[in-house]
């Protein structure tokens, strides 16, 4: 375990440990009578629903002109709502703007960025903006808040920063909580910060700043004028400003509006439609008149279309829900959606229907009365797909990559943990869909099994403390790491009898086993010792109860990587002999052949002239016939031959050599394992 | 009939009796978890009060009580990750629930005293969802496959929320990191 792992363990244990909850019986009294109120409540509900469907049957059948401040909208035929279209964005979406000609404005706090996608044509334009939180689109420009007070101006079409906003934070502002563009002719933007002040952009100036009872917290706009609202009062006040001011407007505030932490103002014609604790009201400018709507939720953000206005109702207690209501200019509900999850954020209507992004699902979706989807952006071809085939995986700076059959390698996990012995298998759920096994490792914890589909790259945390260790097409064995004696299981981990095997001693020497390598036809199984007698070779009974022979090579020299060879009672291994002052003097790829006790060595090929880095960390891998052609670019471009082959691995180079001696060095490094596709026809 | 409505009453009765226990076993370590995570008592027991009534006004739609903990603990992740949310929002009132000043002093040693506060106060900066992530993983010591089921998020989210809520607090916590011995 680092230092950080351990210091945020410690504190928050110590935090958390350090306080009690003043009075837990106490609690429990009030939630035995909360939830029964609650559930009270609940029948209750139910009832009052059904006593206003009654008292809306009396008003139709009375016909008689209902007179109030707050005028409710009547019924009329609800459409649903239908997702036409969803695509994946960048992560965590927060706010959406929509730009001409199908461009969408997505901003990303989590990201720090701000990108403009072209639906059209796929194309994603991305500009940096640490804390990217409300987006705005007027005629010509984006608004985008970022942290700190800092904005960004950016021009719509090309995509060109204007203005990259530093007014606000040198001028003492906090961060922009609210942005409304479209006041003037020219589209000004307006904002509010986190400590109630009002700032208009475009010129740029301060406007003004909270006073006692009037707190704002958004601010809406249109040609002629602008309002802020006090969400948490229900107060809303026009700017008074020396532009965008309508001075025609019988009120210049209004209050007794929905009150909300989360409140929304827009202004649609000659209305102000304020939204909060699960209600909308609007409010004529001209004759003040009100209207009502109740909705669900708790909250409701709002988005004006060319005819109709959006609702995205959410719900305040962390679930992550919200519902969509489109919205006549009378406050009439004309559409409404299913509950959607995974935290729908903003939104922005267009001619039709309306986007909204779902942070954490990572996506945009379309919904629409009708049947009319808008663009999507093309689908990008996958690049695993042109890539084709997967010709070996290995370690690599602590994650685990793939080599393709076009020449080129991409990581298949990107993780802060050291990610190493990949091992290539059909799938685990019996797709064949092609997979790979491989040890997650943890500072200070215990290394974890993960299994990652290649086509998808969905990971599966399997099981903990055991590494891949030798693969075959019947039987996969696995070293076990998180006992102090070296456990060798055989056969599946994710079933009932594998054959588990403690190798406590070998003709009672103690060992520890770094490497496993099956013989053919998965007899044997022979492994790799370290420790206190590094560099001989175990043979494992896999239907016994441990190691039975020990074959130690001549004095001086030592195994330093097994492999599987295709011969019975047969493995390949890399032997190094016979150290000098300036390292050992033959490095060799070999096998061992024979059975119990008396293997015998044999010479492949010599490897001793490669740039060998070291050989403490070496893997020696069966490639079949694999030969490989460095090109200049990176890449290399494979091929088979008619002889075996294998991949030998110093631990940061990669050398693919056959059995005539000639190699080829791989273009990157290779540091934790390698398993090789020999089953793919490459040619 | 009659024997129908004892029957069911009974039902209810354990039912009763049976969230009764849930809460007395998951009150103080849920607060515990939510102190954690909110940095604020009143916070803490108001946020699990709301996800008990929230898991267990429904518990009979939970088939599988086993996970009762499961739930709860999501829920009460989820409830402080809306107070989060709304904690930014509040900021305006000009009282800053989160502020050190406020927080009482934790009773732990106080030669390390120091050093597991900055930790703590620099845990509570961060992002909702990142600082979720963090007390799962080091308050909680769960592995990152229950916390994604926890938070209804893949695991490689968890990963890339722990990666970058670690690159973060090891930019804030520089000093304390190599200075302090905690």
């Amino acid at each position: 375990m680092n230092d950080l792992d351990r210091l945020l363990s410690e504190s928050l244990k110590g935090a958390g440990d350090s306080y009690l909850p003043r009075n837990a019986v106490a609690a429990r009294e009030e939630f035995a009578a909360r939830r029964k109120r609650r559930f009270v409540w609940q029948l209750s509900g139910g009832v009052a629903l059904a006593g206003a469907a009654v008292a809306a049957a009396l008003f139709f059948a009375s016909a008689e002109p209902l007179v109030r401040d707050e005028v409710e909208p009547g019924p009329m035929e609800v459409a649903a709502l239908d997702i036409l279209t969803r695509f994946e964005v960048g992560e965590e979406p927060l706010a959406i703007g929509a730009g001409k000609d199908f461009r969408l404005w997505i901003a990303s706090r989590e990201g720090g960025s701000v990108s403009r996608i072209d639906l059209n044509t796929g194309d994603v334009e991305k500009i940096d903006l640490p804390g990217a939180n409300e987006i705005v689109v007027g005629a010509e420009n984006v608004w985008v808040s970022g942290e700190a007070g800092n904005y960004l101006r950016i021009n719509e079409a090309m995509p060109e920063i204007v203005d990259d906003g530093n007014f606000v934070e040198n001028a003492g502002g906090s961060q922009l909580l609210d942005l409304a563009v479209g006041g003037d002719a020219e589209g000004a933007a307006w904002a509010v910060d986190l400590d109630g002040c009002v700032w208009e952009l475009t010129t740029p100036r301060e406007v003004g700043c909270s006073e006692p009872g009037f707190f704002p917290t958004d601010v809406a706009t249109d040609a002629d004028e602008a309002w802020i609202l006090d969400s948490g009062r229900g107060y809303a006040r026009q700017v008074n400003a020396d532009e965008g001011v309508n001075d025609d407007r019988p009120s210049d505030y209004y209050e007794g509006l929905p009150s909300s932490e989360f409140g929304d103002m827009t202004i649609v014609g000659n209305s102000l439609w304020v939204s909060g604790s699960g209600r909308i009201v609007t409010v004529d400018l001209e004759t003040s008149e009100r209207r009502n709507l109740e909705i669900d939720g708790d909250y409701a953000d709002l988005a004006v279309g060319p005819e109709t206005v959006w609702a995205l109702a959410g719900w305040a207690d962390g679930d992550q829900r919200a519902r969509v209501y489109e919205l006549s200019h009378d406050l009439e509900v004309i559409g409404i959606s299913d509950i959607l999850r995974g935290e729908p954020s903003d939104l922005v209507a267009d001619a039709n229907g309306v986007w909204i992004t779902i942070r954490y699902r990572n996506e945009v979706i379309y919904l629409s009365r009708g049947e009319t989807a808008p663009p999507v952006p093309p689908v990008v071809e996958d690049e695993a797909a042109e890539r084709g085939d997967v010709v070996m995986v290995f370690g690599k700076d602590g994650d685990i990559w793939a080599a393709y059959a076009d020449g080129t390698i991409g990581a298949l996990t990107q993780t802060p943990n050291e990610e190493a012995f990949p091992v290539l298998i059909d799938s685990l759920d019996g797709t064949g869909s092609g997979a790979v096994i491989f040890e997650r490792g943890f500072e200070g914890g215990t290394p974890k099994l993960v299994h990652i589909d290649l086509s998808t790259l969905e990971e599966q945390e399997l099981v903990d403390g055991y590494r891949p260790a030798a693969g075959s097409p019947d039987e996969q064995a696995w070293l076990g790491t998180s006992a102090s004696v070296p456990t060798v299981v055989v056969g599946t981990l994710f079933s009932d009898g594998p054959n588990v095997l403690t190798i406590e001693d070998v003709d009672g020497e103690p060992v520890q086993l770094s490497q496993l390598a099956w013989d053919a036809g998965s007899t044997f199984l022979y492994g790799l010792t370290t420790g206190k007698s590094p560099g001989s070779v175990v043979e494992i009974d896999p239907e016994g109860d441990g190691a039975e022979a020990i074959q130690r090579p001549q004095e001086g020299a030592r195994y330093t990587a097994v492999a599987p060879a295709d011969i019975g009672g047969t493995i390949t291994v890399i032997r190094v002999c016979c150290d000098d002052a300036e390292g050992p003097m033959t490095v060799e790829l070999g096998e061992l052949i024979g059975s119990s006790g008396s293997m015998e060595y044999r010479t492949i090929a010599d490897l001793s002239d490669l740039p060998w880095a070291g050989f403490d960390d070496m893997t020696l891998t069966p490639a079949a016939g694999l030969s490989a052609m460095p090109n200049e670019d990176g890449t290399v471009t494979w091929g088979t031959l008619d002889a075996s082959a294998w991949v030998v691995s110093d631990g940061v180079r990669g050398f693919l050599v056959d059995d005539s001696g000639e190699a080829r060095e791989l273009p990157w490094e290779i540091h934790g394992g390698i398993d090789v596709n020999e089953d793919r026809n490459l040619r | 009939m009659i024997g129908s409505e004892v029957r069911l009453e009974d039902v209810s009765a354990r039912g009763d009796e049976r969230v009764e226990m849930l809460f007395d076993a998951h009150y103080v370590p849920m607060c515990r978890l939510a102190y954690v995570i909110l940095g604020d008592e009143s916070l803490a027991e108001e946020a699990v009060m709301d996800a008990m009534l929230k898991t267990f006004s429904g518990w009979r739609r939970i088939r599988d009580l086993d996970r009762a903990d499961l739930y709860l603990r999501r829920a009460v992740i989820n409830v402080c990750r809306s107070k989060i949310r709304r904690l930014v929002v509040e900021r305006r009132a000009s009282t800053v629930l989160q502020s050190r000043a406020e927080r009482p002093e934790p009773a732990w040693d106080p030669e390390r005293h120091e050093v597991r506060r900055e930790v703590w106060d620099a845990v509570l900066t961060l992002p909702e969802r990142q600082r979720a992530c963090v007390v799962l993983r080091y308050f909680e010591d769960l592995p990152e496959s229950d916390i994604a089921e926890i938070l209804d998020c893949s695991v490689g989210t968890v990963k890339s929320q722990l990666h970058k809520a670690r690159a973060r607090l090891g930019k804030t916590l520089g000093p304390a990191l190599h200075g302090g011995d905690a």
